[in-house]
């Protein structure tokens, strides 16, 4: 009769107990901002891209994927003598050669860029996949743009479809239509973990 | 005698007949229909989702500024939280400050989460704390100190903009130089009805 008893007040226990929970419940979500990453040096073990476009001829790293109308500047410059630049008269895209990214676990792509009077969609940073070139930034749109000073890009790729035998970086300018809009880049550094 | 109760019988289903029809009423109904119920949405939306800083080269005095953009893109208000999940490896997010700001607007350079951003309340966290145990509020259930809230989407204040400023101090020495650290900052929303 006692255990009866007991089962009995146990019952009840659990019962008021999962009533009580319910009344309790509200309605919930969450977000999510990962893997953010900060360094006190260059990430990646492989350097697949280090050009501050001082060498010659100035596009060597950059004319595997077809001749660019970008010229090389020495008014503006992050460091060295020289810079990349793309105006209204000299704009289309700047690709660099085929990097071999293929056994990549994480691409980093660093470089310093200095835009002038630049509207959104002119200058686009691009990746290439092996097929297509996808954009990645509009510069305008980037955390780091800051208009008429240099500004340092970082970013890493984590997305493995760029991870190929011939990974492109391509900075796209033609969006640029109107007299004044500039865009000097200056050392560029791709480097990845493997 | 057989007889007698078939006899009986017919008039006693006569006599029901009789009665049931003298009881018989009028009557009419009404229907309400299509009732529907439905329930409202929790949805904290955050601009971007992806991380918002990947730094490199850091060198001590340096500072980097990003931002996201919280949203509440559910049908009810909300109010939610945060904190960071810390490097466990690396005791670099544990050198480097935060300060979250909320900033109104993008100051003169035309860029939000900038040094010049409009900033409309200051310090939600910091300033200057450590990046490992940054928190927003407190995700405990319940409204509690430092809980940011959001209206409904579409309501007048369903987002705001969080500025986070980073920076790792001029006392750095050298035992951080080429280190790394990942952290993830996580949000906790809730419903506000009904929830105090």
């Amino acid at each position: 009769m006692q255990l009866r008893l007991w089962i009995v007040l146990l019952s009840l226990v659990l019962v008021a107990g999962l009533a009580s929970s319910g009344a309790t419940a509200y309605f919930s979500d969450g977000a999510q901002n990962p893997n953010n990453t900060l360094a006190t040096t260059v990430w990646g073990n492989t350097i697949l891209l280090s050009d501050g476009f001082e060498g010659e001829p100035w596009d060597a790293n950059w004319d595997g994927n077809g001749t660019t109308l970008w010229e090389r500047n020495d008014t503006k410059v992050h460091s060295g003598l020289w810079a990349a630049c793309a105006t209204k008269s000299k704009n289309g895209n700047v690709t660099t050669d085929d990097l071999d990214a293929l056994s990549a676990t994480k691409i980093y792509v660093s470089f310093w860029y200095r835009a002038e009077n630049l509207e959104a969609a002119d200058l686009l940073v691009q990746l290439y996949n092996g097929t297509t070139y996808n954009t990645w930034y509009d510069i305008t749109n980037h955390s780091s743009y800051q208009a008429n000073t240099w500004c340092h890009f970082t970013e890493a790729i984590i997305d493995s479809q760029y991870y190929k035998s011939n990974f492109r970086l391509r900075f796209d300018a033609q969006g640029f239509e109107e007299t004044g809009e500039t865009f000097y880049l200056d050392d560029v550094l791709i480097t990845m973990d493997q | 005698m057989k007889k007698i109760v078939i006899a009986l019988l017919a008039v006693g289903v006569v006599v029901s007949m009789v009665l049931v029809g003298a009881i018989a009423l009028f009557t009419d109904s009404e229907t309400n229909p299509t009732n529907s119920f439905s329930t409202g949405t929790i949805d904290l939306a955050i601009d971007p989702a992806t991380a918002m800083f990947t730094v490199t080269d850091m060198a001590p005095g340096d500072v980097e500024y990003s931002g996201i953009l919280m949203t509440n893109s559910g049908s009810l208000a909300l109010r939610y939280a945060g904190n960071t999940t810390a490097d466990g490896t690396s005791t670099l997010d544990e050198q480097l400050d935060l300060t979250i700001d909320v900033v109104t607007g993008n100051g003169t350079d035309a860029i939000w989460y900038t040094a010049d951003d409009v900033v409309g309340e200051a310090n939600i966290y910091g300033p200057d704390g450590v990046l490992s145990s940054a928190y927003i509020g407190d995700p405990t259930q319940g409204a509690q100190a430092g809980d940011r809230t959001l209206d409904e989407s579409g309501g007048a204040n369903d987002n705001e903009r969080l500025r986070f400023k980073v920076t790792l101090p001029s006392s750095t020495d050298n035992s951080y130089q080429g280190d790394s650290c990942t952290v993830s900052f996580v949000f906790y929303a809730e419903q506000t009805a009904n929830n105090p």
